[in-house]
Parts: structure tokens; sequence; C-alpha cells
């Protein structure tokens, strides 16, 4: 159980080393209270979804599965951003679109694919809050070193020193990249990963909901990346070099 | 296999309904919350920008209320008053949304935008605001987001026109340079573009008297600040032979100031652009037609040159025009017969300008000219130059018109 | 008006490109920007789904959800018209277009997912555009915008390819740092449309 739930923060850290979610961690890491907030956000609906489609995997038939799972997510995402905007307007205001585009991150799609619609409901959570954890601590780390040395304040309270020497373009959207960048590079050379692995369809649980294991794709445009597409999440981390 | 479709469609729409339903539900708790937070952050706006206030009551302002004027507030403490404004620029689809704060003493003592997506790259633009009185003397456009921030201004401007119309706040008092601005918008109003911003070049000029002097970028007139006495007065000369003189308190000095009239007059050689705009004109007329420049004394519009015509069938007068269109000035020929109207309009180069911008417009130019022609100053309307897509050309075409018939008809008064 | 469309482009496409300024469809920008042939295949996908998005979404909004005051539905009814009409498409172009289908349709699935379109679909309501046209206006200048970005990024994932970075750096970071610097380029674009349409 308390590996299931580690697994989300470290092993499998769906934006650090599964590299999932990637738009909205580029997006709202501007400022550390988004960051919380859009993990947060992210997190309930990832409960939420895991629960209820684990709860319900007998009942679905295989043929509806996804648009079903789109409507649940898509449901619980609607309810995330109406409590939101009812109770922290200022932060629903900050998020803006990132937090209806909750569903279609593609972690929360993989989780109750890969996961929820396998096992039971107890675990599915268990797994949703690891997975929710990781990807608020990622968003976390992120928007820390974005907000220090991007405006000079961290949660807001501003630094002495080093809000007179700020580098603004860290909170542009050329500095989320270079910042993010920088990131999967330290957790690679940390965790010694072998390296050369690549983003696309291979990493993303969603590769088998997408239709990326259609044999079209895999022949045409993904021949580049088509390895390991459509397998789950648990064996793609050490994917070879090249 | 159909029983399974069967069952998808049941469960997929079962789950759809349930959301829906439970969707419905937590709307009906949040909703009147979410309105309650709207309107009491519009009210959280007004404490912004005037932090003292002791309470808001909102006033009717009397009369005609600009449309980016959505709300006055009174503070019932006596400290000023809060306007909520919403500009639309051109640029933009959203309204920006702001309060405006102004104390009594007529200083806005606060800005705080409400709703403007780019109000990121607005920076702290709204806060050079703070301080100033009406006269906005020390704010400028900003650069960058040009649109933006005229929307801005003029919304800001609306604010106190409101405010002075109520007699809630005294009107402040404008820079002399700021008086001479506007001076050259309402002395020499052929020089404007279509944003209605004075186009006009500083040039040089050996006189002692003259402190500034500029050429207007479209070759209809001159503009000086002249100084005589120790008071500064403004000079706007028209390639036609107008001059008006003004001083900074905008009464009209033109007779009292004759000497400096003169002067200006003197200063101001059209003849080179008169000579320039004769070849124009005469590409509009028969070969062998006789030009002779004429002036007249009360001309400040988009009319350059004037010139009578002999030999040249039915045309009598021939006016080149140089009306802003869409970015740079036209230059427009038109002919008028005896009786003042329309015969011939010949456009120099072509009227719809940045022809790959508008790159699938086109315009049959010979039967819009043949729309125009035999207008007169009582027949026209502003319908036979519109031009659809291309507004500010057809706006060009209809001021130049209205500034030849007004020419027209100083003509026959005066000879 | 036509000039109003045309800046609405030109904005949507340059300065607020969906890809490098906004970070919407992260994901295929960088999956599937290797080769440029399937760069240019996604790109003309994705701008092909977002006029039809927009073309469905925005009537329904303003015609029927505002009209019965279901707003709250929205995010559900526009994910759920998004994937309809995904599906609908691919099966209209392997039916009756197979060529084309070879060439895009492969992409199609993708799109579902793909946060760009819904964020389109979305925008166009919260950014307040009244006109139809102008919405479709909106949706054309974010699909192109998405297809300059994907094009260029190619180029420069191309020439990545022979470089090498320090191990550590191999792959994802790399490409990451890559695409900071082409986002820097599109940063210069800010004031551009301003200037250009005065």
């Amino acid at each position: 159980m308390w590996k299931n739930f580690l697994k989300g923060i470290i092993r499998e850290n769906p934006v650090l080393v599964l590299l999932l979610g990637t738009c909205p961690t580029l997006a709202v890491t501007t400022s550390v209270a988004n960051a919380f907030g859009m993990g947060a956000a992210a997190t309930a609906v990832l409960l939420g979804s895991n629960i209820v489609i684990s709860a319900l995997r007998r009942m679905i038939p295989d043929k509806v599965r996804i648009p079903s799972y789109i409507v649940i997510i898509a449901g619980f995402v609607t309810v995330v951003e109406m409590v939101m905007h009812a109770f922290v307007p200022d932060l629903y205001e900050a998020l803006g679109v990132f937090l209806s585009l909750i569903v279609v991150n593609c972690i929360i799609l993989g989780r109750a694919e890969v996961y929820a619609s396998k096992n039971r409901v107890l675990d599915s959570a268990v797994d949703a809050l690891g997975m929710g954890v990781g990807f608020t601590l990622a968003l976390f780390a992120m928007a820390s070193i974005r907000e220090i040395f991007g405006s000079g304040s961290w949660m807001g309270f501003e630094i002495p020193i080093l809000s007179d020497f700020t580098i603004p373009i860290l909170v542009n959207s050329p500095g989320g990249f270079f910042v993010f960048g920088i990131l999967i590079a330290i957790v690679n050379a940390v965790t010694k990963r072998k390296t050369g692995r690549d983003f696309g369809c291979a990493g993303c649980p969603s590769a088998a909901v997408c239709g990326a294991n259609d044999g079209s794709l895999q022949n045409a445009a993904h021949k580049d990346h088509a390895a390991g597409s459509g397998k789950g999440p648990d064996d793609t981390a050490e994917e070879g070099g090249k | 296999m159909k029983r399974e479709a069967t069952k998808s469609i049941v469960v997929l729409t079962g789950i759809c309904l349930i959301v829906a339903v439970l969707l419905a539900a937590v709307n009906h708790v949040t909703a009147p919350i979410i309105e309650a937070s709207a309107a009491s952050g519009a009210q959280a706006s007004l404490y912004v920008v005037l932090p003292n206030a002791a309470g808001f009551e909102e006033e009717t302002p009397e009369g005609e209320v600009p449309q980016t004027v959505t709300g006055v507030f009174r503070d019932t403490g006596g400290s000023g008053y809060a306007v909520t404004l919403s500009a639309t620029s051109s640029y933009s689809a959203t309204p920006m949304t702001f309060t405006l704060g102004v104390g009594t003493d007529g200083k806005i003592t606060g800005v705080e935008m409400t709703n403007y997506a780019e109000s990121k790259d607005f920076g702290d633009y709204p806060s050079t605001y703070v301080g100033q009185d009406s006269a906005l003397g020390g704010v400028d456009v900003y650069a960058g987001v040009t649109y933006s921030s005229q929307a801005f201004r003029g919304a800001v401007e609306d604010a106190f026109a409101v405010l002075v119309e109520m007699g809630g706040v005294a009107q402040g008092n404008k820079t002399d340079e700021q008086i001479i601005d506007e001076l050259k918008i309402q002395l020499l109003p052929g020089a404007r573009n279509r944003a209605g911003a004075p186009k006009l070049k500083e040039i040089t000029v050996s006189d002692p008297s003259v402190q500034q002097a500029f050429a207007a970028e479209n070759d209809v007139g001159y503009f000086y600040v002249m100084e005589a006495d120790g008071e500064t007065f403004a000079v706007a000369v028209s390639t036609t032979g107008g001059a008006v003189c003004m001083d900074l308190t905008g009464t009209d000095v033109t007779a009292q100031q004759e000497a400096l009239v003169q002067r200006a007059l003197e200063l101001s050689d059209a003849s080179a652009i008169h000579e320039k705009n004769q070849t124009a004109a005469s590409r509009a007329l028969p070969d062998g037609a006789q030009l002779t420049p004429i002036s007249v004394s009360d001309q400040f519009g988009t009319v350059a040159s004037i010139f009578t015509v002999s030999g040249g069938g039915d045309a009598a007068y021939a006016m080149v025009c140089s009306p802003y269109g869409y970015r740079s000035p036209m230059k427009l020929v038109f002919l008028l017969d005896n009786m003042g109207a329309i015969s011939g309009l010949r456009v120099s180069g072509e009227l719809i300008q940045d022809s790959d911008y508008y790159s699938n417009y086109t315009l049959d130019e010979s039967a819009y000219i043949a729309g125009i022609i035999g207008l007169t100053g009582e027949t026209a309307d502003e319908d036979a130059t519109l031009i659809s897509g291309a507004t500010m050309t057809a706006d060009g075409v209809w001021t130049a018109m209205q500034d030849v018939f007004a020419a027209f008809k100083s003509l026959t008064t005066e000879t | 008006m036509i000039r109003d469309l045309i800046v609405i482009i030109f904005t949507a496409m340059l300065v607020n490109n969906y890809v490098l300024v906004k970070f919407l469809g992260i994901c295929p920008f960088l999956g599937v920007s290797k080769k440029l042939h399937s760069a240019v295949g996604m790109g003309l996908a994705v701008t092909f789904v977002m006029l039809l998005a927009t073309a469905a979404t925005w009537p329904i909004h303003t015609y029927l959800l505002t009209k019965f005051h279901l707003e709250y539905l929205q995010t559900i009814v526009f994910i759920l018209i998004i994937a309809a009409l995904v599906q609908l498409v691919e099966i209209i172009l392997k039916r009756y277009l197979p060529a084309l289908h070879r060439s895009l349709g492969i992409y199609l699935p993708l799109i579902t997912t793909n946060c760009a379109v819904l964020g389109v679909a979305k925008n166009n309501i919260t950014e307040g555009y009244e006109l139809f046209i102008e919405a479709m206006a909106n949706a054309l200048g974010c699909g192109l915008g998405f297809l300059l970005a994907m094009v260029l990024f190619a180029g420069v994932r191309m020439r990545i390819e022979t470089a090498k970075p320090p191990k550590c750096f191999e792959g994802m970071p790399i490409t990451l740092i890559s695409a900071s610097i082409v986002a820097l380029a599109f940063y210069g674009f800010a004031g551009v449309i301003d200037n250009m349409f005065m």
C-alpha cells in the first residue's frame, strides 16, 4: 500500500519521469501558489475519477470505455471548477483555461485506463493520491525555481536581495521550457537513468487510448518513437538509448 | 452483439445523465456564491482606488454619458469619486474594464484593472496616471500596446468629462505644450490622419519670433509657435493662403496680431508644392489646359492647391487634396465646373493602398469615380464615397470632398 | 471587418502562439515534431480539427447553452463534441478520401485528447468573440500558429539529432531547451501586431 503510494512520487513521477501533463506543468508554474492550486485540483479530479471508474469497472462495456471515462472526468473537472470559482476566485482566474483542460490531461485518463480500470477501489484511490502528490510536488519544485529567480519571491513573499536581481524571462514562456529542461536533466543525472529517453507515445499511457498502437500509426509517422507504445508506464521508465 | 451495443448505449447515456444531474446540483449551490463574490469584487475595486472611502453611492449623471463610463460612484465620506470604465480597443475583442478613483482635488488617486487579458503587457502603465488631473499632462501612449493605451486614455478622458459635467471635480490646467498640441489639430484640421493625430514635421525657420515651426506631412499647411511681446501665439497657415492666429487661451487674435500673421505668411512658401500639384492636376485635364494657382483666405482643410482652369472643357477649377487614407496621404485631383459640381476626379497612385494587404480586394475605380461625378455641395452624401471594407480610405475621400465644396463656396463668396 | 479578422488571425498565430506562448498542445509539439513531414501532417490535422471544433462548439454554446443557462455543462459538452467530431471525420476520411486519410488520418485519434483543440473551443468563449466568423478566424490563427511552431521546431530538431549534449541532457532536456530558444524568438512578436496595423 505504502509502496503503491510512493511510486507515484518518485519512481513513476508523472511529470519528471513519465513526462506527462507537460502543458499545465509549463503554464501554471509561474508562481508557487498557482502550482499548488493546479496540483490540488488535479489530485481531486484524479482521486474522484479513479474511485468512480474503479467502482464501475465491471459495469462499463469495453466499447464505450473511453467516452465514459471522459464524461466522468469532465464531470469531476467541472465540479472542481465550480467549487474553485465559488471559494477561491483569485486562483480560479489565475489558472484560467488550464483548470478545465485537466479533462485532457494525460495523467488522469492514463491512470483511469492503466490502473483504475483494472484494480480495486482502495488501490485505485491510493494510486490516485500518489500520482496527484507526485504531480503537485513536481509543479511545486518547478514553480519554486521560476518564482524565486523570476519574480524574486516565494509563495508571494518577497525575498530580500534576490528581488532586486530578478530574471523576468523565467516567468515567461521561454523560461518555462528552459527550467523544465534543466529539471529533467537534473533528475536524469541524479538517478543516473539511462538517457536518450525520448518524449512521445512511449511514455504516455493514453497511447493505448488514443490509438497510437493502431498499426497504421506505428508504421507511418510514429516509427521513430513507436518502441514500447501501448505498454503501461510501469515498464517504460528504462527504455534504452539509441 | 446487439445486446452488447444496447448495453453500451444505455450505460453511456446513464453516465451522462447522472453526471449532468450532479453538475446541476453543484451548480445550484455554487452559482449564488459565484455571483455574490463577483459583485463584491466589483465593489472591492472601488475601495482599492479610493482607499479612504467610507462607502459608495451610485450617481446617475445627467445628460449623455459616454459608452465607456459604466458607473459613477460617490464616496459618502466625501473623499472623491470612483468611476468604472469599459474601453474597447480595436486590437482586442474583449473590452478592458477598470476602475478609476478621482479625489475631490480632481487628481487621480488610483487605477485598478478589473478585467484585461493583456494587462500583463500593460505593465505599470495605468499607474502612471495616478496623480494626474483631467489635463493628463504627464502620460503618453504606451509603446507596444498603442491601441490599448489609446483606448485606455480615451476612457479616462471620458470619466473626467462626466465628473466635470456633474460638478464633481474641477478641470485640470493644461500645460502650454498640451494646448499647442490641441491647437495643431484645431487650427490645421487638414493635417490630421485618420486616427485624428496631427501629422506635422518640425522644420527650421530662421526668424527670431518663431519658437517652433512645423510643416504638414501632407503639404496642406504650416504651423508656427510664435512669440510677440513676451506672449506665445499659435499661427496656422494653409497652403491655399489662409492664416489664423490664436493665443493660448484659445481666442482668435488674427486681427490683433496682424504683423505676426503677415510674418508667418511670408515664411510659408508653398510655390514648390503648388508646382508639383499643378503637374498632378494637369494630368486630369486635356492637353493645353491652362492652370493658374489662386488662394482663398479661410480654408484649412485637406485642399493643398487650388487652380483656375482655362481651356479644360467643363472644368473651371482644379483642386488638389491630400487626405489621409488607410496609412499615408492620398493625392486626389477634383475638377469642378462653374456651378461647383464635380466634373472629374483623378487619383494619383492607388486609391486602395497596400493592395497586397487587401489581396483579394478589387475596387472598380472608374465606376467609383463615376458615382462621384456630378455631385455638388448640396447633393453629396457620404454614401457616394463609401467603399465597403476600406472605410479609412472612403473616409478620406469624403473629407476631401467636403473640403473641396467648402473651398468652392469660399471662392464664390470671396470673388 | 477584413482588417479585424486579419488582426485576430495574426495575433493568435504569432503573438499568442498556442504552443510557444500559451503552452497548449505541448505533447504533440514535442512528440511528433521529429520529422518534417509528420510535423506538417499533425499541424494540418490540428488546424482542421480546430476549425471544425469551433464551427460546432461556438454555435452550440451561444445558441443553446447560454440560452438555457447551462454554461456549467460547457466542458463536458465540448469534449464530447470534439471526440465525436474526430471519430466522424476519421470514418468519413477512411471511406471517401483514403489518400487523405493515409496522410492526415493517423494523427486524428491523437487530437481528441489534445488540449490545444479544447483550449481553442474554450478560449473562443472566454475571449468573447461576438461573431461566428471572428471565432473561426481565431481558430484558424491558432491552428496556423501550431503548424508554424511544429514546422519550425522540426527544423531545429533535425539539427539536434546530430548534436552531442552532455549525457544527462540527451533526449528530452535538450529538446526543451531548444524549444525555449524558439519560444524566445516568438516573444519578439509581442509588439508587432500593434505597429503593423497602425
